[in-house]
């Protein structure tokens, strides 16, 4: 009887018609919570998406609605292989490392934003300069390029021996006896280890700007090949077409949770206190900065010969 | 109408936020149904704002606990029914009229003494109702109904962490950990509460269910210590509680168990690998024999993975 929680799965039927039912059974709404770092498993999680799908289907009228929950972004793309989904909540670095292949649009961002901290033990490094060729563990490092390219672009991530971690914890632990020479947290993390009075040994070298933790997406109904291709025929999205309708009806949902019953423990499960718009002229330079890392479509194989889903998943996952 | 506790309404957030399960208070209303007996009494939550609060709503009339006009006889048989329906093989009928029946029999005569074993078996139907809805039901009614029966043992408190405080504190924070894991959301000030309850209880009788307070503490401590705001300690303040558990009561083998995980996560293998063994090894408990497969079963899937 003392199992906790842990201490956070969508798909309806569909609604063509006026009733919002399905077309058929198999004509499922899917939505695909990713949140790269977060402590937790997709089993742990199971609790928290039937009580996220129950309060989506009174909200939106949608049936069957069936949500997966997905914490290290290789899990996420196998899900995601297996069964597309239409809505998401996916972390930053999940959207800007996969936004092109799958045909992500930003509708929603989650509020409040959050920093992120790199700390390490007192009388060790004092800057990011110092942790080149040194382990440094964090949550945020599932997304290595995120941090690399936006987050602390002055440090040089790459040089970094990353040790992503789903229990910071663990690696503060680790930090005290030395086994990391930093971690990254993020601004729940560091304020809730810093209450506990884990920090306490600990310096903190670096502060980013903030960011939202999450942001709400609408998957394209058919996610072009790969990101080259995505990228280079520029229509995988745009921001003037409309995203699906069930898309947008989830999202008007999600926006309405933190006023309704039950919504703000779902936000707080999240992490978050609400979502709301995207703010497109903070969002999009981001994309822009991160995309300038990414090396440039190759325009004429790719319109003589498009690269396959599945050779473009594997360049992602080991990226 | 006669009322076991002054009504106080409920300041908002401020004090909620403080301590949530204090700032909620009672109110007396009339129950639906005075009864043959005439001195009817209604414990209800008044709304709050917390989500210990929410919960509490949502129980409506369930929450309601009725002031039993039994004589002193009466209601010692009433308590030895309860314990009998209680009693193992535990079955969610068994158990449900044992919640029927102690519903009933609550009066200030023998100090509530079912008000907490009411409470006692909505945790249980909390964990093991076969439908999910019913086990979010009867772990909400549990939280209801325990923080009425905590309120009750505190009314006529004549000394700090008396004994009597133990069952109702420990059984409400067995409730709200069952709705926490079957709602799958619950936010801070909730975990804080069932922090809150169980050291009430540990403060008040340590050795309850086999060291029980300890070892919820421990392992609630031990599975929020990744996730930032609900994190209540480190690892280590888990495992000191598990080991207190173990070492006071070394016989459950839950509280072997439970340190185990822990040590594993501490990355101390080879105390946990004899602690697996001690659990496979172990016999089940008299009082908790249904719980006793599922241990072992985790057991042998720790043992697989050292």
């Amino acid at each position: 009887m003392q199992r906790l929680p842990p201490s956070l799965r969508f798909l309806a039927v569909l609604a063509a018609c006026s009733t919002l039912r399905a077309e058929s059974p198999t004509d499922t709404l899917r939505v695909a919570i990713v949140q790269s770092g977060y402590p937790g498993s997709p089993r742990a999680a199971e609790s928290f998406l039937k009580t996220l799908t129950a309060h989506l289907e009174a909200a939106t009228g949608f049936t069957g609605i069936t949500a997966t929950y997905d914490n290290v972004p290789a899990g996420a793309l196998a899900s995601l292989e297996k069964a597309p989904a239409a809505f998401g909540v996916v972390s930053l670095g999940f959207y800007l490392e996969h936004r092109h292949r799958l045909g992500l649009r930003a509708l929603l961002e989650t509020s409040p934003q959050e920093k992120f901290f790199v700390i390490a033990k007192k009388g060790g490094a004092t800057s990011l300069a110092d942790l080149r060729q040194s382990s440094v563990a964090g949550g945020a490092l599932h997304e290595p390029r995120f941090v690399g390219w936006i987050v602390f672009p002055e440090a040089a991530v790459d040089e970094w021996k990353i040790e992503p971690t789903l229990r910071p914890s663990r690696a503060l632990r680790s930090l005290d006896r030395g086994e990391h020479r930093a971690v990254v947290l993020n601004s729940r993390e560091y304020h809730s280890y810093e209450a506990l009075g884990s920090l306490q040994n600990t310096t903190t070298i670096a502060e980013s700007k903030p960011f939202p933790v999450a942001v709400a997406v609408a998957f394209a109904e058919k996610p072009p090949a790969s990101d080259e291709d995505a990228r280079g025929l520029d229509g995988a999205k745009t921001e003037d077409d409309p995203p699906n309708p069930r898309a947008a009806r989830l999202a008007t949902a999600f926006s309405e949770l933190a006023a309704t019953k039950g919504g703000s423990e779902l936000l707080a499960t999240m992490g978050c206190r609400e979502f709301r718009a995207v703010d497109r002229e903070r969002l999009e330079p981001i994309e822009r900065l991160f995309d300038a890392h990414l090396p440039a479509p190759k325009e004429s194989a790719r319109a003589e010969n498009p690269p396959a889903a599945s050779s473009d998943a594997k360049r992602d996952d080991g990226r | 109408m006669r009322r076991i506790l002054p009504p106080r309404r409920a300041t908002p957030s401020a004090t909620m936020a403080a301590e949530p399960m204090r700032a909620a208070s009672l109110s007396a209303r009339a129950a639906g149904a005075a009864g043959a007996a005439g001195a009817a009494l209604a414990l209800v939550a008044a709304l709050g704002c917390t989500s210990v609060d929410a919960v509490i709503e949502s129980a409506g009339d369930d929450a309601v606990l009725v002031e039993a006009d039994l004589d002193p006889a009466e209601l010692a048989a009433r308590i030895d029914e309860i314990d009998a329906l209680w009693r193992e093989p535990r079955s969610v009928e068994r158990v449900t009229a044992s919640l029927d029946l102690a519903v009933r029999s609550v009066s200030s005569r023998n100090h509530h003494a079912a008000a907490w074993r009411a409470v006692r078996a909505c945790a249980w139907l909390g964990r093991h109702h076969d439908e999910r809805e019913a086990r979010l039901e009867a772990s909400a009614r549990g939280i209801a109904l325990g923080k009425a029966a905590v309120e009750l043992s505190r009314a006529k408190r004549v000394r700090p962490h008396a004994a009597r405080d133990a069952e109702p504190n420990y059984f409400l924070a067995l409730a709200m950990g069952a709705y926490c894991e079957e709602k799958g959301t619950c936010d801070t000030s909730f975990v804080r509460a069932m922090h809150d309850r169980a050291s009430a209880a540990r403060m008040a009788e340590p050795g309850l269910d086999h060291c029980g307070p300890a070892r919820f503490l421990g392992k609630l401590i031990v599975e929020t210590a990744d996730y930032p705001g609900y994190a209540l300690g480190d690892l280590e303040d888990g495992v000191a509680l598990l080991r207190e558990a173990l070492a006071a009561c070394p016989d459950f083998p839950e509280n072997a168990l439970f340190l185990a995980e822990a040590l594993i996560e501490l990355g101390d293998d080879d105390e946990a690998r004899a602690l697996i063994e001690r659990v496979l090894a172990s016999r089940a408990p008299s009082d908790h024999s249904a719980e006793h497969g599922e241990w072992i079963a985790r057991a042998r899937e720790l043992a697989g993975e050292r």
